[in-house]
């Protein structure tokens, strides 16, 4: 063995597999599940910078030194081959929460919904018009509306079709949803099926939230296919 | 044939012969000493050593007769460039332990004109031994910058193993323990990056002067708002601040002041309100990140302006290298060197990063919501003090941390860890230590700690 130096080659290692980490992602755009997209642009130039700093290190290689400095760099590369070889594609959801979240909302968005008795929400307005529902409960009572949503939970009497929310990284996604009954006992798919509702808006008084809470009885339900990309940025 | 080589490194008078005479009294083996100066300490005789001088230009594999010694012991000159040793064959097949030793004496004042000189022995080396001092473990610490070899800490290393063992036990939820512990590297990287090439640009062409004489320019009350201004126009990590600081204390630049400085740059960088703005996606957040860094800023350096104005806080010591991280080799072309010189500084910050994402990972996954709400203040107040000063990383990538965090915890719990993150982070508080004396140390956190008991209390009444 020579006496090189060896710590320069595990950095260099070190900064060629983030990189390529961080390329991946982006290339294949799974990188979306992981981060908001407005991260994407900086990602790119970091992955570039990281190449630069790994070239900047190989005249260095090729020094004489003794000695290794076994140091946790090696760990952090075998964490990042373990991220590398475990990556996840579809996006985590179990926890259903209300955060605050801020929103733009455009005035003339919401007064078409005001003024129609039958409304459609259009995915990207989804988060919008739920925050208004929630807030404006009482315009929106007895209209017909019809939206898409992956359903997360089913219980006896009603289920919960949400959309993630994400609004810096996975470690904060929340799943938003409103509470579906279904008193004229319509099949459901399974959970985690992407499902198109119609159904009347009514409120009710529930107890552990303390408040009245909007509700959608349940008219008519469709299945289809999974969305390519299912989480929603504010 | 002798199996193994001992080289004994240091410069004039480090104590390099007297080392080696003790090592030789215990051994009774066939041993050859090569010795590549002529120090004031004679070599002790024994019929089992043979001596040998040997001059740069003479160096090479002749002088090595493996057959006929158990041992090889080479004298090494310090200031001589270690390849001429390393590139000979023979070290193919014969092991090198090497053993550097440091005049404790004089290693403060070659350390800050010969840096490059000094580090190279000590780069290469298995063994530190400081000679003649008695403040060792001061210098052992900042030699471990160089090479972490000489002291022995590998608690990392087990933290590191508990991650990986527990991602493979909790195999259900895997996938998804892994997305956002990468989830929250991934976001915190590229400002890391971007924090890291704006210090190391810094540290390359400002000068702490300039910015010494503006403090010192100004009388006692314009000096405050001045002193935040410029730690606001300083994009540097927290942990670099943490130096310079220092040494304006050290030029007697008043206390206060010093504090103001150090206090306020741990939010006003712009570094740090960028990613506070791109973690929270609200400029809410970040102004209630700016006011409540700026009220404990001007408390605490108010608190400071009680004391007498000899008071001394300072203590006297080594010089700091600032955030030197590693050694970075040598090259004539600068911009490879800042290069190598931020991705040291990055990859010595990715170790904290790691931690930081993995205990907020585990906090996410056991700390339930509902839970939250019935636990004691006193309790809360605990978790924020050993959150803020263990996992919060560094100033421009705390914000990450912050915002997941705050899917379980409330939101002053966030608000006010990410800005007493950087102020009394350990990393921090120890490189303080090495300039400040205990007396400061106490006051500087009891009273910010004390500060956040208040604005807790207000916190959970808003």
């Amino acid at each position: 063995m020579k006496k090189r130096n060896w710590d320069a080659l595990i950095y260099i290692l070190f900064f060629v597999i983030i990189s390529f980490m961080l390329i991946r992602l982006l290339i294949s755009n799974d990188i979306q599940n992981y981060v908001h997209p407005r991260f994407n642009l900086y990602l790119w130039i970091t992955a570039i910078v990281l190449i630069l700093i790994a070239i900047a290190f190989i005249r260095m290689a090729f020094e004489y030194k003794h000695g290794f400095q076994f140091e946790i760099q090696i760990v952090m590369i075998f964490v990042f081959l373990f991220v590398l070889l475990f990556p996840t594609s579809d996006p985590i959801t179990t926890r259903v929460e209300t955060q605050k979240i801020a929103t733009k909302t455009e005035v003339g968005l919401l007064e078409s919904y005001y003024s129609k008795s039958e409304i459609t929400i259009r995915n990207e307005d989804y988060l919008k018009w739920f925050y208004d529902l929630n807030t404006n409960l009482d315009k929106y009572l007895d209209k017909k509306v019809t939206y898409n949503a992956k359903i997360l939970e089913i219980h006896l009497d009603y289920f919960l079709p949400i959309r993630n929310i994400m609004v810096c990284c996975a470690a904060d996604l929340a799943a938003l949803g409103i509470r579906i009954e279904n008193p004229n006992d319509i099949t459901l798919p399974e959970v985690n099926r992407w499902v198109k509702i119609e159904g009347v808006i009514k409120k009710k008084y529930m107890e552990q939230f303390k408040t009245e809470v909007p509700y959608i009885e349940l008219i008519r339900l469709e299945e289809i296919p999974q969305f390519k990309n299912e989480i929603l940025y504010p | 044939m002798s199996s193994n080589c001992l080289v004994v490194s240091g410069f004039l008078e480090a104590g390099k012969t007297t080392y080696i005479n003790q090592y030789l009294s215990q051994k009774n083996h066939r041993i050859l000493i090569l010795s590549c100066e002529y120090g004031e300490v004679e070599y002790i005789k024994k019929n089992n050593v043979i001596v040998r001088n040997t001059k740069l230009n003479e160096f090479n594999e002749t002088l090595f007769d493996t057959d006929m010694f158990d041992e090889i012991i080479i004298e090494f000159n310090g200031t001589w460039d270690p390849k001429c040793l390393l590139e000979l064959n023979i070290f193919k097949t014969i092991k090198i332990k090497w053993i550097h030793l440091i005049d404790g004496n004089t290693y403060d004042f070659y350390m800050r004109n010969m840096f490059d000189l000094m580090s190279v022995p000590i780069v290469n080396s298995d063994e530190v031994i400081i000679t003649k001092s008695n403040n060792k473990k001061a210098i052992l610490d900042q030699i471990k910058v160089l090479n972490p070899k000489v002291v022995k800490n590998n608690y990392l290393w087990g933290l590191v193993i508990l991650i990986i063992t527990l991602m493979i036990l909790n195999r259900d939820s895997l996938s998804k323990w892994i997305t956002i512990f990468s989830s929250i590297i991934i976001q915190a990287i590229p400002f890391l990056l971007l924090g890291v090439f704006v210090s190391t640009w810094i540290q390359f062409s400002v000068s702490e002067n300039t910015i010494e004489k503006i403090l010192r320019k100004y009388p006692r009350f314009l000096g405050y708002p001045i002193a935040i201004l410029v730690s606001g126009f300083l994009p540097v990590c927290d942990c670099a601040m943490v130096p310079i600081a220092t040494r304006f204390a050290q030029k007697k630049v008043p206390i206060s002041q010093v504090i103001t400085f150090l206090l306020a740059s741990t939010s006003l960088n712009p570094l740090v309100l960028m990613s506070t703005y791109f973690a929270f996606a609200s400029i809410e957040t970040v102004i209630h990140r700016v006011v409540i860094t700026l009220i404990i800023t001007l408390l605490v350096s108010c608190y400071f302006i009680l004391f007498d104005k000899n008071e001394v806080f300072i203590k006297e010591g080594l010089s700091l290298f600032t955030c030197s991280s590693g050694y970075i080799g040598v090259s004539d072309k600068k911009i490879e060197l800042l290069l190598r010189h931020a991705g040291l500084e990055f990859m010595r910050l990715m170790k904290y990063v790691f931690i930081g994402a993995f205990l907020s990972t585990i906090i996410q996954a056991t700390i339930n919501q509902s839970l939250i709400a019935s636990y004691h203040p006193l309790i809360l107040f605990v978790l924020l003090v050993l959150f803020s000063s263990f996992i919060s990383v560094c100033a421009t990538s705390n914000a990450f941390l912050a915002r997941s965090l705050n899917v379980n915890l409330p939101y002053w719990f966030t608000l006010l860890f990410m800005c007493l993150g950087p102020m009394i982070d350990i990393k921090n508080l120890l490189l303080l230590k090495n300039g400040f004396n205990k007396k400061f140390l106490i006051h500087f956190i009891g009273s910010i700690i004390t500060l956040a008991a208040v604005m807790m209390i207000v916190g959970i009444y808003l």
